[in-house]
Parts: structure tokens; C-alpha cells; sequence
């Protein structure tokens, strides 16, 4: 029998709703395993304990009175440290906004909080998001819960590692240039980065404008479903946010047949300079995906080479934008590496800029009109590497595993990474599938009739 | 003759308002070669007459 704290949300909501389950036993679970794992593993980076307890009493009490709201209402969930919580500490994983207190939600916060949702606190990070490794010297660097000498991956290196470690049902993270995708890969769950615009990021502390995107990370795609619709839709207080109407993704999951989807599989770049054992484990993944009827093809994806040099052309410049002021007067107060990467920053032309921007207008029309008119989605892996050793903090670290995954914030395109097996030294792998432009409902689709295929993404680490 | 890195690298962050000290500028240098491929990556595409300021992503037709 699965333990309380490593339920799904599907299977904690359906306990919850026949009241089989209380909401306060399920929070009781989870921060039990916070107390007992987060010395070792430093996912959390303030646990709101009391507020919780609270909470889940509360809910407990609107259960029993009748006022079930949903699969989220009484479900334990925890929050990236850059999502604002009115009245708790919202730190970015950095000494800078150490003591900041914010005043209001942020909007995917207030609609998790609607949804019934009860959080658990906030979780640890890359500082202010600006890495891919998860090692924070303010917080101390999340561990993997596969393998304690490892990286969790980041830049949402406490959501991942929470949710593997049994921490949290559920978990927000952001995803700039895989931020959301490359610790879920790392750590065996399931992260879901939308299409740009579909989940608002008022009041989420940014890293880059332009690519910055707000998303589930889950244990299974049916929980990403569940958070997604959740979070998903127009806020007038976010101008990028969408106004394309939000479907039911659970009600997506429920056609689990593959037969006429049709999966592009790139034929360069994507496939470069792969671990053998990850490269394996996604070959596998894709031959599954074919017996389950679908049809898979190489497809050419003009341009995915230049993209990851556009990607770090936004990202450096929008980021040196936003702490312009505190890196001129308060240097000493970031970690060295995002100290040295704002520097950088520095360096990039005005005219880089310009040409980024125009290569993300060419890359998304050229792949609108000549990849997926003939594929609904794609397949890549998620990073080429299982999870590094934590003291690799190196740039070339944070390069090597945002390769596959940078190209997809530049395009928008709604993208997930997906338990799909395991190294011989019991690291995790993650598969990469990448739908079209407000079409999440496809990827949750797919993710999940391939996780009704397989049991990767269930299992738990051997703390 | 050419520039010593450091110093390249050392006015360009004066003048983004980001004064160096001597070792940050000479560890900055070691990564010119990265700008570098950077700017020549994206220089080398062929853009024909993609807008910078187009919407993306790419607005529905219809309802999906």
C-alpha cells in the first residue's frame, strides 16, 4: 500500500472526497517527512507548519460541512520561493530579498488557495532562478533524494526534490530555460511547462520577461492536469497572460488510445552528445510509444542549434535588467555564480538582443508551418545527462543541462518532461514531449497514457 | 596589437554601470569566448523578415 505522504492527488482527492481521508492526517504526513528529511535533502526553504495545520483544519471542517470544492481541496502543496505569499516570507532563494514580506498573493497562489489547496510552505532554489543546478549558498543546495550526493537540478530544485522525497502532493515551479523540466527529469517526476501566456506570473519575482513561464510539477501527468487547470487562464494583472480559453485537462486523460498521434522525433541536435544509458532509456521510450499505435518519425526542426545561443541572448540581458541596481549597489549580497552570470550579462550587444527576438519570430513560424501541420508533438530528452555531482556548479553545468530544454521557452511551445527509466547507478531519466502552442491538453494526454504503460514515474527513492 | 581582454571586458561593464575590481574583470574575460560564439551564432542567420515585436507565441486562429 502507497504511503499517506506519496499518494497522487488523484488518489488523496478521491480519499479526501469519501472522506476516507482526512485533509489534516495528509498534512500531518507530509510535514512528518519534512521533519524527518529536509536536514538531509534542504527542499524547503520555509516550512509554514502552523498556517497548514490551520488550514487543514479548517478544510476539514468545510468537507465535513458539505462544501467539497474539488481534487484540490484539502491537498497538501508547496511553492517555489518566488511565488509571493501575502504575509510570509518570499525570499527568491537569495540574501537579497531575504526579509521580504509580500502583501498579497501571487495569482497562481490565491488560485491554488481558491482550489482548496493547502501550502505547505516554500521550497528552495537556484538563487533568484538563475541556474540549472539547484546549489544555492544562502540556502544551502537541494540534494536529490535518488542519490544525496547528487544535484537536484533547478532552477526548482525544492519542488522536484519535495515531491520525489514524499514531501508535498504537488508543487508550482518556474521555468525560464528549463527550470520546471530539468529537476523533474533529475528526480523522477512529472513537470509540465505551459504555453507562454496561459498561467499568469503577477507576482512571481521574474528572472527574464520573455521567457519566464509558470507551471505544475506533479507525480504523475494526471496531478499536472489536475494543477494546471487549477492555474491556468487570462489574469488582467499579468499582459502576457492568455485570453485562449482553458479545456479540462483531466477530462483530456481520458482517451488513452495513441493511434493517429503523431510524434516527431528530431533527426539532429536533440540526440547530440547523449549518455548512452539516457539515450537508451528514451529510445525505449519512443519504440514504447509506437507499439501504442503512434507514429513516429524523424522530423527536421530548422534553427534548434541557434536557439540555445538566443535563449542565454534574452535571458542575460532581461535579467541583468531586473537587478541592475541591486548587483551596483549590494555585489557582495549574490551567490558568485549569479553574481558572474549578470556580469556576463553585461557583455551581450544591443543588436544580440535584437537578433534573438527575430529568430524567435522565425523559429516559431518556420516550425508552425513545417513541423507541426505533420506532427502533434515532439520527442526529445529531457537533459543529456542524468543528475551531476552537487559540487558541479560550473556554467558549463548549467549549458549542459538546459541544452534541450532553453529551445522551448524561446518558441513558448507547452512542454513536459516525464519519468522514463533509470542509470545503472539508479539516476532517473526524463523524456521530453513538446505539443503545440495551447495544446497542453495533448501532452497531458500523452504523458499519461504512457504512464498507464509504465511504473517509472512511480516509484519512490531509497531514503 | 590587440586589446587585453580584461580591459575590453572592464569597459563594457562601466559602461552598463558595473564598475569592475581586477579580479572580477580578468575572471570575466574567460568567458568573452562564450559571448563570442553567442554573437556569431545569431549573426550568421539568415532572418529574412521576422518581426522582433510579433506576437509570440503565435495567436490561435480558433479555439483549440
Amino acid at each position: 500500500m502507497t504511503d499517506t505522504a506519496h499518494l497522487s492527488i488523484s488518489e488523496a482527492a478521491d480519499l479526501v472526497r469519501k472522506r476516507k481521508l482526512s485533509p489534516i492526517e495528509l498534512t500531518e504526513a507530509c510535514l512528518e517527512r519534512i521533519a524527518a528529511l529536509d536536514a538531509r535533502l534542504r527542499a524547503f526553504i520555509t516550512v509554514t507548519r502552523e498556517d497548514a495545520l490551520a488550514t487543514a483544519q479548517q478544510t476539514a471542517a468545510a468537507i465535513a460541512g458539505g462544501n467539497y470544492k474539488g481534487p484540490l481541496h484539502g491537498i497538501p502543496i508547496a511553492l517555489k520561493d518566488l511565488f509571493d505569499t501575502a504575509g510570509g516570507r518570499t525570499t527568491a532563494g537569495s540574501k537579497i530579498l531575504a526579509e521580504r514580506v509580500p502583501t498579497a498573493d501571487a495569482e497562481a497562489t490565491a488560485r491554488l488557495k481558491a482550489a482548496g489547496a493547502i501550502i505547505l510552505g516554500k521550497l528552495n532554489m537556484h538563487e533568484f532562478a538563475f541556474g540549472a543546478t539547484g546549489l544555492n549558498p544562502h540556502y544551502s543546495g537541494t540534494h536529490n533524494p535518488w542519490a544525496t550526493d547528487r544535484m537536484s537540478g533547478g532552477s526548482s530544485s525544492g519542488s522536484a526534490a519535495a515531491l520525489a522525497a514524499g514531501m508535498a502532493l504537488g508543487a508550482l515551479g518556474s521555468d525560464t530555460g528549463g527550470s520546471i523540466r530539468i529537476p523533474s527529469s533529475l528526480c523522477a517526476v512529472t513537470g509540465l511547462k505551459p504555453t507562454y501566456g496561459r498561467v499568469s506570473r503577477r507576482g512571481v519575482v521574474p528572472l527574464s520577461w520573455s521567457l519566464d513561464h509558470v507551471g505544475p510539477l506533479a507525480r504523475s501527468a494526471a496531478d499536472a492536469a489536475i494543477l494546471l487547470k487549477a492555474i491556468a487562464g487570462r489574469d488582467a494583472g499579468d499582459e502576457t497572460s492568455s485570453e485562449v480559453p482553458v479545456p479540462d485537462y483531466t477530462k483530456a486523460l481520458a482517451d488513452t488510445r495513441l493511434k493517429g498521434v503523431r510524434i516527431g522525433v528530431p533527426d539532429s541536435f536533440f540526440f547530440d552528445n547523449v549518455d548512452a544509458e539516457c539515450l537508451e532509456a528514451i529510445r525505449a521510450a519512443l519504440f514504447l510509444l509506437r507499439d501504442m499505435k503512434a507514429q513516429v518519425d524523424e522530423v527536421s526542426l530548422p534553427h534548434a542549434s541557434e536557439a540555445s545561443s538566443a535563449v542565454a541572448a534574452i535571458m542575460l540581458p532581461e535579467a541583468l535588467a531586473y537587478h541592475h541596481r541591486w548587483l551596483a549597489e549590494r555585489p557582495d549580497d549574490y551567490g558568485e555564480d549569479v553574481r558572474g552570470r549578470l556580469e556576463l550579462a553585461a557583455l551581450f550587444p544591443a543588436v544580440t538582443y535584437v537578433e534573438a527576438k527575430r529568430l524567435r519570430t522565425l523559429v516559431s513560424e518556420e516550425w508552425r508551418t513545417s513541423v507541426f501541420d505533420r506532427f502533434d508533438l515532439l520527442a526529445v530528452p529531457t537533459t543529456p545527462v542524468a543528475a551531476p555531482l552537487l559540487d558541479d556548479d560550473s556554467l558549463q553545468t548549467t549549458l549542459t543541462l538546459t541544452r534541450f530544454t532553453g529551445v522551448f521557452n524561446l518558441t513558448g511551445l507547452p512542454a513536459i518532461s516525464i519519468p522514463c527509466g533509470f542509470t545503472s547507478a539508479g539516476l532517473p531519466i526524463g523524456l521530453q514531449l513538446v505539443g503545440r502552442w495551447w495544446e497542453e491538453a495533448t501532452v497531458l494526454r500523452v504523458a499519461h497514457a504512457y504512464q498507464q504503460a509504465t511504473d517509472w514515474h512511480k516509484r519512490t527513492p531509497p531514503l | 596589437m590587440q586589446d587585453d581582454p580584461r580591459d575590453t571586458v572592464r569597459r563594457i561593464a562601466a559602461l552598463a554601470g558595473l564598475p569592475l575590481a581586477e579580479e572580477r574583470s580578468a575572471a570575466l574575460a574567460l568567458t568573452l569566448p562564450f559571448v563570442q560564439a553567442v554573437v556569431a551564432a545569431l549573426a550568421a542567420v539568415d532572418y529574412r523578415d521576422a518581426d522582433p515585436s510579433a506576437p509570440s507565441p503565435p495567436r490561435p486562429k480558433a479555439t483549440p
